[in-house]
């Protein structure tokens, strides 16, 4: 079948990459894990921890929301999404730590992070094309929605809207900036963005994919010039 | 002695939620792949897992050929009805999706190597060591002199991936019993073994 030091090497990487699947996923691995740690890898893979059913239907029993529980729709949300859409906190250490799998690079900015991070998740229809793509998720018309950023509590330095950058970071470890209106209300910055692509990686090719959907989550957080 | 349905009903909507969150890392970490290249919804496998489950179809807990309950935790039963259903849906699928593959001019090895994926993580241990062919031989022992390489310096890895060789079919229980560690040693452990396996599976890839 393989005939060849290559074809070898390609069998012998596939192995390697059956092993890493089973041991990445082998039941007792899995049901030795913390909530926390179920949380967090869920959401490396991409995956809304929020149930896609109504388990109070499936198991007939009265089910709390098993997803994280700031899950509410925050204000500023268009209906559009409000249903999709997970919000969710406590990522600042997540963040810091997919930073430092990033080698080489010096990240001077992370010390002016002026706001915790906030994790946004968001459901997409996908498509074989891009304009396929832009039109079954409704995306051909502008449109903008608004979120709230928390002030990091540690934070001790004056705020100027005018200098806050928001950047997003994405499963894949991409970063980019993000284009939005900034203002400072009540303690909080108020995002206005214009535009629901942000929540699409980068380094990742989902939108061409011929796939029914996926989720889009992304980290928003800001820093101060 | 209460009943596999007394049982599921005394399940709190917590641990529910718990086990319904476990349930999809376990199917997406398996088969993401089957999810991005042909379209399927995972959690459609494991909503169908759970009511299957609930409504009988599929018995929770198992019994022998004797009648004899099996000692098996409802998530892990639950991981085999996964596997059931996404092994029966290949066995279906499986003709359209490598005509499919073969539709986007997939080069052989690129059709082969995904047909072996799927078919290897519809089961619930990996054929590892089952190559067929003239060079299964020359395979087997490349893919152990690899697995021997990345443990290399860590004797407890090293222990461990030698009862791996000799039957991949172990459970991690079954490895901690055999060398006497305990069950999250070993856990800790496998991740360990499989951060090393990633790594070499990208110096492979990056020296072809």
């Amino acid at each position: 079948m393989h005939g060849s030091d290559s074809g070898i090497r390609e069998a012998v990487i596939q192995q390697f990459e059956v092993m890493s699947i089973f041991l990445g996923s082998h039941p007792e691995i899995v049901e030795s894990m913390t909530m926390q740690e179920v949380n967090e890898e869920l959401w490396e893979l991409g995956i809304n921890p929020k149930p896609s059913v109504d388990l109070t239907e499936l198991t007939g029993e009265s089910v709390a929301s098993s997803g994280p529980p700031n899950q509410t729709p925050f204000p500023g949300v268009p209906e559009f999404i409000g249903e999709d859409l997970a919000v969710r906190s406590g990522s600042l250490r997540r963040l810091f730590a997919r930073l430092q799998e990033i080698e080489g690079v010096e990240y001077s900015w992370v010390d002016q992070i002026c706001s915790n991070p906030k994790d946004l998740t968001q459901r997409f229809e996908g498509a074989a094309t891009a304009k396929e793509f832009l039109r079954k998720n409704g995306f051909m018309d502008p449109a903008s929605f608004s979120i709230d950023l928390d002030l990091a509590a540690e934070y001790r330095g004056a705020i100027d809207p005018s200098r806050i950058s928001i950047v997003a970071l994405y499963p894949s470890g991409a970063l980019r900036s993000v284009p939005s209106e900034v203002s400072l209300v009540a303690g909080r910055l108020r995002l206005r963005i214009h535009d629901y692509l942000v929540f699409i990686d980068p380094d990742a090719d989902q939108p061409t994919e011929e796939i029914a959907s996926f989720w889009g989550p992304v980290t928003l957080f800001a820093i101060q010039s | 002695m209460a009943s596999g349905k007394d049982e599921l009903r005394s399940i709190s909507s917590e641990e529910w939620g718990d086990i319904y969150k476990r349930l999809r890392l376990y199917t997406w970490k398996r088969y993401k792949w089957l999810h991005y290249k042909i379209g399927v919804d995972l959690d459609d496998f494991v909503n169908e897992s759970i009511y299957d489950t609930l409504r009988g179809t599929r018995r929770w807990p198992p019994v022998d050929e004797n009648g004899f309950t099996k000692d098996v935790s409802l998530f892990f039963f639950l991981c085999q009805v996964v596997q059931s259903k996404i092994s029966h849906f290949w066995s279906r699928e499986r003709h359209n999706v490598v005509h499919r593959i073969d539709q986007d001019n997939a080069s052989e090895e690129a059709i082969e190597s995904f047909e072996t994926l799927l078919a290897e993580s519809a089961h619930i241990y990996p054929g590892l060591r089952q190559t067929k062919g003239s060079d299964s031989d020359a395979i087997d022992n490349e893919f152990e002199n690899g697995l021997r390489d990345v443990v290399a310096g860590d004797d407890e890895l090293r222990r461990i991936v030698e009862l791996i060789i000799e039957d991949p079919s172990l459970r991690p229980k079954e490895i901690a019993e055999s060398l006497g560690l305990a069950n999250n040693k070993v856990y800790t452990a496998l991740k360990r073994l499989r951060r090393r396996l990633m790594l070499l599976r990208s110096e492979f890839k990056g020296a072809e």
